[in-house]
């Protein structure tokens, strides 16, 4: 779901960046002094998990945990990703700095969206059938809403990426049904061993 | 699950690089590849991508093998975006400009992320919070990686024939307790964090050390972008 560096155009890239710069801000606020530590280990743990290459059929795929982030820190999914996505490009080589904006904002409203409409449901609910399929509706949201936002991106940049961002969105939907799958174990099974843990809480 | 159902990759082997006096200063390279990088975006003729071309040519040469890699990754996905442009809207020119300006400022980025070791940024420019995180997911990074591998090893080991969703199933346990397991140890490090007097301190790694070189480099280096802006 990265955007590489030298494709956007400068409106994209300073639309991303604000964007970005308001969610950091918003998420830095809503962070307290007392949980930087444990947005820092979150965010350290979902970047080594999205390091695992998951073999699908002839391919393999990195599943990036978008609405597990974002059930479990809340806003503070914004400055998290920020951090991770600089570390990934020191560390990796991977994505770009003047793209991070955009690559934020994407993965980060993604994963917030993902908590700001079925956070409340998922605290809610009771039964673990229930639990585990709006999990999975939140997992395959978030892959699909980051999918669609970067072909936003890509077309706000020029038209001729147009077909490239529907193949984009295409291409994701396998990937939207794994990430659900693996979402929905994942908050059934914190639901049940740690319920404080999730932003939702 | 058989051998290559699940494989992590290990994070590169962080050296301290020795100091070279030679070496730019870190932030003349950060402005530099910046500037380059927005020159690019911005370049629209003919001589200025030619121009814009001595420096990536120049560098490619120097660059690892995992950079390279990556680089021709990145030109994959090019070539099948080349194809669904051309098909859809054949405008040659306009692919040819946008798998320039990819291959250009990548090929900078990724030395200016070889030659970096941990860069925090000045706390004038960077708020606190962010200085924090950053120190904190690195430390986090490093101390969970051997933790997340030996509990993929163990899966491995105590169940080799996983298939379909109980693959899934089972990964997502492995990483719903890495993540409990960071969180537990967060909660110690924020307790050894106020003992030892808070998040006052985290100075710089290494002291960034201006010199006249690095003016000099970037004197030049601004007449090279200003050249390509003007071309």
């Amino acid at each position: 779901m990265h955007i590489s560096e030298g494709v956007l155009s400068g409106g994209a890239l300073l639309t991303g960046w604000a964007c970005s710069g308001v969610g950091i801000a918003i998420g830095l606020k809503k962070t307290e002094s007392e949980k930087i530590v444990r947005t820092a280990m979150i965010s350290s743990a979902f970047f080594l998990a999205s390091l695992v290459n998951v073999k699908v059929g002839a391919s393999s795929t990195h599943l990036a945990f978008l609405a597990p982030m974002g059930l479990a820190l809340g806003w503070g999914i914004f400055p998290a990703v920020f951090t991770a996505l600089i570390l990934q490009a020191f560390l990796l080589q991977f994505g770009g700095l003047l793209v991070l904006g955009a690559n934020t904002f994407i993965m980060s409203f993604a994963g917030l969206a993902a908590y700001l409409l079925f956070g409340k449901i998922i605290s809610r609910a009771k039964n673990q059938g229930v639990i585990f399929t709006f999990a999975f509706v939140a997992g395959a949201f978030a892959v699909i809403l980051g999918a669609f936002l970067v072909g936003v991106f890509l077309a706000m940049s020029n038209r001729i990426f147009l077909i490239s961002a529907k193949i984009i969105l295409l291409a994701h939907i396998p990937l939207a049904i794994i990430e659900g799958i693996v979402t929905g174990f994942m908050i059934t099974w914190l639901r049940r061993i740690s319920p404080e843990f999730l932003a939702i809480s | 699950m058989n051998e290559n159902t699940f494989t992590i990759h290990t994070l590169p082997k962080i050296h301290a690089s020795k100091y070279n006096p030679y070496n730019l200063d870190v932030r003349a390279k950060f402005a530099i590849a910046i500037c380059y990088a927005i020159s690019v975006a911005i370049a629209r003729t003919s001589g200025a991508f030619l121009m814009a071309s001595v420096l990536p040519i120049a560098l490619a040469f120097t660059l690892s093998n995992s950079s390279l890699r990556t680089l021709a990754k990145i030109n994959l996905l090019n070539l099948f975006m080349l194809v669904t442009m051309i098909l859809t809207f054949p405008d040659f020119k306009a692919a040819l400009i946008i798998i320039l300006r990819l291959n250009f400022t990548c090929v900078v980025f990724a030395k200016l992320f070889e030659t970096t070791s941990f860069y925090i940024p000045d706390p004038k420019f960077v708020p606190k919070k962010i200085r924090v995180l950053l120190i904190l997911t690195i430390r986090g990074i490093f101390m969970l990686q051997d933790c997340l591998h030996s509990s993929i090893l163990s899966v491995k080991m105590r169940a080799p024939n996983l298939h379909g969703v109980l693959k899934w199933k089972v990964f997502a346990y492995v990483i719903a307790s890495s993540i409990l397991r960071s969180e537990s140890r967060s909660e110690k490090m924020l307790l050894a964090i106020k003992m030892r007097g808070g998040f006052a301190g985290f100075e710089q790694g290494r002291d960034l050390n201006w010199k006249f070189s690095d003016s000099v480099i970037c004197v030049l280096s601004g007449i090279y972008v200003t050249g390509i802006f003007l071309a």
